[in-house]
């Protein structure tokens, strides 16, 4: 924790600023190597209060760790382990909780939740969860869990459903009857599909409507944080393509002293600036002490519905602005794009935030 | 010198506390603003609106954005911003005002304390209003060369030029303009910034009818018409720099949510009477177009926060004009879209069981891109000054 011992006589907005220039520093340099060096920077336990062992900052704090794993590259699950911490800190203490959150949150346990079914926009929890628990002293679990966002992690924690009622459980991927299934994503990286047959679980960490509010939480958070990971790309990509553009020459003169790239490239830096503003708001609203759960889902829809467009639009642009160079493997671009297909798609696209946004705004 | 600009100022406005000051100025429009002229679709005259103007005047309330010393509010940025906001909120027509707005502000920074003296006490009574004469006919977007001459003779400038799209230059007083002064070095630096009483002999104004039918843009003929030499503000040449010293709020003002706000409830008013508010593809539509506004809001409230903290604003600020007027376009154009048959009505039309000006906001939005500096302009503006992209 002491590497965020930022000076706290300045105001949150400068102690932020600071906390990009760490993140920045940090990811241009050794972190990344290895996973529990995240935990060390306390990166990990930002969203756990300091009763339960974590740094107790709020979600703005979050979202500039992760902007900046964007703007790296990063294709590390920080967004979904940061996930799972929330959801097991907006639970009960409990032995069971503890012992995987203490972990979680010093980088020693990879552990990712497991909730999406597989027809679901993945903006909110399915109902019922997608995988029935059942049995009593020795609970089993069946079904299949979508879109899991790693398939290497030394732990799941399931949402499932036992009779109506949800549950948080513990699958160890080496149990018996658990398969875990990768399936290749944009970016290299893999999702996992979760097969649960008469699976063994190691452990029902909670049940309940407490359950639910803490996934709901949980994901509603990752939503926010994958809309600032976005932005974090979109601030890569738009300086990539200035930079293209003030020092590749055709015609006799740099390809951005004409106008319509100019004009062009002014659309990419206005959708950033627009989602920025959205996001900053978003974080605003969902983190005021006041906020109710419909506010809380719109601040959401509204950030990840610009985040995922304006990701989109930004590495098509960006890569039409470089030209063929732009669509080859090797040039740095390439990673972008795809890790902006990858994230513009998770926990909601644009056309699912937008649409929730709307309905709920209407009611 | 004790010269009483205005009126006593009723209290220390800036030390109440944001929502309460808001609270006092709702309160203050909510009940004696005439209601007959809340939202009106058209630009009101000034006989059509002086009653509550001159009552502001009275209560010392017409220049929110000036200093107290010179008979303002003195309001901060943030607060200045409740005003308008509120201002807007509750649909206050606004009248011919660039002498709060722009003239104000130039002589406490440009003018002489003469100027002051003799020029900002009859702004604050609305006896002067003024218009703006900064367009030609050779020159738009391109402003610096201008074309219209003013030549020293003897106590007075010879001014011989024509300006144009001045918006209702026949229900102001005085106009504000550039004209040519001198003819070395680049052409900003050949400009001065003059005041001119719009009943001098040789000032022409003619209408011009727009596509709406309307005829508010005036083109301004000036032939030897004689400006006092008291009456050109700051120094001769650098009228460049007076013109421009005072756009920072204007900018974004103009780039408020309000324009697109008002869209969009056009828009809803009419999906309801049309029976397509629960129209998916409908629906789909106006989603879109309700996170666009939403976000320039949010954009909108990240200048808002710059200002408050004492910062000036930059560049950057021309995002606000550019998404505010562009998404109004989206919406005024879906607007006809879904109006089907009505959307080629002029003048309000019976549309289920409501009676809409369809094309209103059509109307309202397609000049709003032009205006106060194109789209085009902007863009320049931001590729040049914000992402620093290389000329040729």
């Amino acid at each position: 924790m002491a590497e965020l011992a930022l000076d706290s006589t300045a105001g949150q907005d400068d102690l932020l600023r600071e906390l990009a220039a760490v993140v920045r520093a940090a990811l241009a340099g050794e972190v990344g190597k290895d996973w529990r060096r995240y935990g060390e920077l306390g990166w990990l336990s930002l969203l756990v209060p300091e009763h339960r062992g974590g740094a107790g900052a709020d979600e703005r704090a979050a979202a500039v760790v992760a902007r900046g794993m964007g703007r790296a590259c990063r294709h590390d699950p920080y967004v979904a382990t940061v996930m799972a911490a929330r959801c097991l800190a907006e639970l009960p203490a409990s032995p069971g909780v503890d012992a995987r959150l203490r972990p979680l949150v010093d980088g020693s346990l990879r552990a990712v939740l497991a909730w999406q079914s597989e027809s679901g926009d993945g903006h909110e929890p399915p109902s019922p969860a997608p995988v029935r628990l059942t049995g009593g002293a020795e609970p089993r679990l069946s079904g299949t869990a979508w879109w899991v966002p790693a398939e290497d992690a030394d732990t799941y924690l399931v949402f499932a459903d036992r009779d109506g009622v949800p549950a948080l459980v513990v699958v160890e991927p080496a149990a018996a009857g658990v398969r875990v299934v990768p399936s290749g994503a944009a970016d290299g990286s893999a999702w996992a599909r979760l097969e649960l047959r008469d699976a063994a679980a190691t452990d029902v960490l909670a049940s309940g409507d407490e359950v639910a509010r803490a996934l709901c939480t949980a994901v509603h958070t990752g939503a926010l944080l994958c809309a600032a990971e976005l932005l974090g790309l979109v601030d890569r990509m738009l300086e990539l393509t200035t930079e293209y553009l003030s020092n590749r020459r055709q015609f006799g003169r740099p390809i951005g002293s004409f106008q319509v790239l100019r004009h062009r490239a002014v659309d990419m830096w206005l959708q950033q600036r627009l989602t920025d503003a959205a996001l900053d708001s978003a974080l605003r609203r969902f983190g005021a002490p006041n906020a109710d759960p419909t506010a809380r889902a719109l601040a959401v829809s509204s950030a990840k519905a610009r985040a995922s467009a304006t990701a989109l639009r930004v590495a098509g642009e960006a890569v039409q602005l470089h030209g063929a160079i732009g669509f080859t493997e090797e040039y740095e671009l390439g990673r972008y794009v795809n890790r902006a297909l990858v994230l513009a798609a998770w926990l909601g696209n644009a056309r699912a935030h937008t649409r929730r946004y709307d309905r709920l705004a209407a009611s | 010198m004790s010269v009483r600009y205005g009126v006593e100022p009723e209290r220390d406005w800036n030390a109440l506390d944001d929502d309460e000051f808001r609270a006092l100025v709702r309160a203050e429009f909510e009940q004696h603003y005439p209601p007959a002229l809340r939202y009106p679709s058209r630009r009101l005259l000034w006989h059509e609106q002086s009653g509550w103007y001159l009552r502001m005047a009275a209560k010392g309330w017409i220049a929110p954005n000036w200093p107290v010393e010179y008979g303002g509010l003195g309001l901060s940025s943030a607060k200045l911003l409740i005003f308008f906001e509120e201002q807007e909120r509750h649909g206050i027509a606004r009248f011919q005002d660039h002498g709060i707005r722009m003239i104000g502000p130039v002589l406490l920074r440009f003018g002489t304390e003469e100027q002051r003296r003799r020029l900002l006490p009859p702004i604050l009574r609305c006896e002067h209003r003024y218009c703006q004469g900064y367009s030609e006919p050779e020159a738009g977007s391109d402003l610096a060369s201008l074309r219209t001459t003013a030549v020293l003779d003897g106590q007075s400038w010879l001014v011989n030029g024509t300006k144009i799209w001045t918006t209702m230059a026949y229900d102001a007083t005085q106009m504000f303009l550039l004209a040519r002064t001198g003819d070395e070095g680049p052409p900003q630096a050949r400009i001065s910034f003059f005041l001119l009483d719009l009943t001098t002999p040789g000032v022409t104004i003619r209408p011009i009818r727009d596509i709406a039918g309307e005829d508010e843009l005036c083109e301004v003929f000036l032939d030897d018409v004689r400006i006092p030499a008291e009456n050109l503000v700051g120094e001769v040449n650098r009228g460049w720099t007076v013109a421009k010293s005072v756009l920072g709020f204007e900018r974004i003002h103009v780039g408020s949510p309000q324009l697109p706000l008002s869209g969009l409830t056009l828009l809803e008013r009419l999906a309801a009477a049309r029976g397509l508010t629960d129209d998916p593809a409908y629906r789909d539509q106006v989603a879109q177009l309700r996170l666009d506004v939403a976000h320039l809001g949010d954009a909108h409230e990240q200048f808002a926060r710059q200002l408050s903290r004492g910062e000036a604003l930059g560049p950057d600020v021309s995002l606000l004009k550019i998404w505010a007027t562009e998404t109004f376009q989206r919406i005024a154009d879906l607007v006809i879209e879904i109006a089907g048959p009505a959307g080629g009505s002029a003048g309000e039309v019976p549309v289920g069981t409501d009676q809409i000006r369809v094309l209103s906001a059509y109307y309202r939005a397609r000049p709003s891109t032009i205006y106060g500096g194109s789209s085009e302009v902007q863009r320049d503006i931001i590729a040049k000054q914000v992402l620093k992209l290389p000329s040729a």
